[in-house]
C-alpha cells in the first residue's frame, strides 16, 4: 500500500511538471505599452530552442491574428518583415528574450511561437500587444 | 499533422506487436511459429513508424534538412526514443533469428519497449510513467502476440491454449494495473473523463478491451468444447487490433493535464 501511494505521489508530481507551456509573456497579452526593447517568453520547463520558432510581427488593422500567425510561422527568410531582430537561438532554456528593432511604430504586434513539446508534439500559440 | 503522428503510432504498435509478440510466442508458446518473415515485417513496420513520426514532427516544426534530422535524433527526447526503439527492434530481430540465449531477447525487448514508451505522452511525465508505459506496451504485445500465434498456428490445440492462459491473464492484470496508474497520471480525475476528447477516447479504448476480454472467454470455452476456435480467435485478435488503433489516436490526443490556455497543439 505504501509503495502504491509513493508511486501515485511520484506520478502526480511528474504530471505537474511535465507539459510544455508558455507560462509568461512580456508585454502581457493585450497590454498597451511604450515601444518595448524586448519581448520575453517563459515556459513551464526548458524547451529545445534549436527546434523552436519565435517571431514578433506587426498585425495589420482588421487582420485575423490566428491567420496572420500561421502565415508568419510558415514564412522563411522574413527578417525584414519582423519586429524582432531574428536572433539565432540554440540550447535549452525556460526563458527566451527576443530583442526588438528600436522605435517600433504605434500599432498592434503579434508574438508567435512554435515549439517542440516534451511529448514530441509541436505546440503553437500567439499573443498580441499594442504600441502606443 | 496529428493524423500523420497517429498513423506513425499505429505502425509502431503493429510492428512492436509482430516483433515482440511474435518472439514471445516462438520462445514460450508455439516454438518456431510465427515464421521469421513476420518478425522481419514487424521490424520494417517499426522502422517505418519511427521514420514517419520523426519526419512528421520535423515537417510540423518546419525543420527538414538532414542536419535537422540528425540533431533531432540525438538532441531531443522524442528523437532519442525513436532511435532507441529502432535499435531495440534490430537487436531483438538479430537475437531471435540467431537463436541467442533468452537473456538477449529479453534485454532487447526492454530496449524496444523503453524507446516505444518514450514517444508521445509516455515520455513526458518522468521515468516512473515511462516505465509504466513500457510495461503496458509489453503486456499488450504478449497478449495480442499470443492470440495471433494461436490464430495462425496450423494446429491450435487445447494444450497450447492452456499454456497461454496464465500468460494472458498476467498480461491482462499488468494492462489493468498500469492502465489505471497511467490514466491517473495523464487524465487526473477519473470522474471527468467524459468531459475531454482524451477521456472519451480512453473510454472507447476501455470498451474495446472489455469486448476483447469477453471474446477471450468465448475462445476458452470453444477450446474446452473442442469446437472450431479460429473464428473466435479472429474476433479476439480483431478487437485487440482495434484497441491498438484507438491507442494510436489516444497518444496523439492532448491529455487534460497537458492543455494550457496559451498553448494548443497545432492541427492542419
Amino acid at each position: 500500500m505504501r509503495f502504491l501511494l509513493s508511486l501515485l505521489a511520484a506520478l502526480t508530481l511528474a504530471s505537474a511538471l511535465a507539459h510544455t507551456e508558455v507560462t509568461g509573456i512580456t508585454p502581457a497579452a493585450g497590454a498597451r505599452v511604450v515601444a518595448p526593447k524586448t519581448v520575453t517568453l517563459t515556459f513551464g520547463e526548458p524547451v529545445n530552442l534549436r527546434f523552436s520558432t519565435f517571431k514578433v510581427v506587426p498585425l495589420p488593422a482588421g487582420a485575423d491574428a490566428a491567420q496572420t500567425a500561421a502565415a508568419a510561422l510558415a514564412r522563411k527568410d522574413d527578417a525584414k518583415l519582423r519586429a524582432d531582430t531574428a536572433p539565432v537561438l540554440t540550447g535549452m532554456a525556460a526563458r527566451v528574450t527576443l530583442p526588438l528593432h528600436s522605435g517600433l511604430k504605434p500599432g498592434t504586434y503579434l508574438i508567435l511561437w512554435r515549439l517542440l513539446s516534451e511529448d514530441g508534439h509541436p505546440v503553437t500559440g500567439h499573443s498580441t500587444f499594442q504600441v502606443r | 499533422m496529428i493524423l500523420v503522428l497517429a498513423a506513425a503510432q499505429a505502425l509502431t504498435f503493429l510492428g512492436s506487436l509482430l516483433l515482440l509478440g511474435g518472439t514471445f510466442a516462438r520462445r514460450a508458446l508455439t516454438p518456431a511459429h510465427p515464421a521469421p518473415r513476420w518478425l522481419g515485417l514487424g521490424g520494417v513496420l517499426l522502422a517505418l513508424g519511427a521514420a514517419l513520426e520523426v519526419g512528421g514532427t520535423l515537417a510540423g516544426l518546419g525543420f527538414l534538412t538532414p542536419t535537422d534530422t540528425l540533431a533531432y535524433l540525438t538532441d531531443t527526447g522524442p528523437g532519442r526514443a525513436a532511435l532507441t526503439r529502432v535499435m531495440g527492434a534490430a537487436l531483438l530481430l538479430a537475437a531471435e533469428l540467431s537463436g541467442w540465449p533468452v537473456l538477449f531477447p529479453v534485454l532487447a525487448s526492454g530496449v524496444l519497449l523503453w524507446g516505444e514508451a518514450g514517444g508521445g505522452h509516455g515520455g513526458a511525465h518522468g521515468l516512473a510513467t515511462r516505465a509504466l508505459t513500457a510495461l503496458h506496451a509489453g503486456g499488450m504485445g504478449v497478449w495480442l502476440g499470443g492470440v495471433l500465434a494461436l490464430l495462425t498456428h496450423p494446429a491450435p490445440t487445447p494444450a497450447l491454449a492452456r499454456r497461454f492462459t496464465p500468460v494472458a491473464l498476467g498480461g491482462v492484470a499488468l494492462l489493468a494495473g498500469t492502465g489505471l496508474l497511467l490514466t491517473l497520471a495523464h487524465a487526473g480525475n477519473l470522474l471527468t473523463l467524459p468531459g475531454s476528447a482524451y477521456g472519451r477516447t480512453l473510454l472507447l479504448k476501455l470498451a474495446c478491451v472489455a469486448l476483447a476480454l469477453l471474446a477471450a472467454v468465448v475462445v476458452r470455452r470453444a477450446f474446452a468444447h473442442s469446437s472450431n476456435v479460429r473464428p473466435h480467435l479472429a474476433l479476439e485478435a480483431l478487437l485487440l487490433l482495434a484497441v491498438l488503433g484507438v491507442t494510436a489516436a489516444l497518444v496523439t490526443t492532448p491529455p487534460p493535464t497537458h492543455v494550457h490556455p496559451q498553448a494548443r497543439l497545432s492541427r492542419p
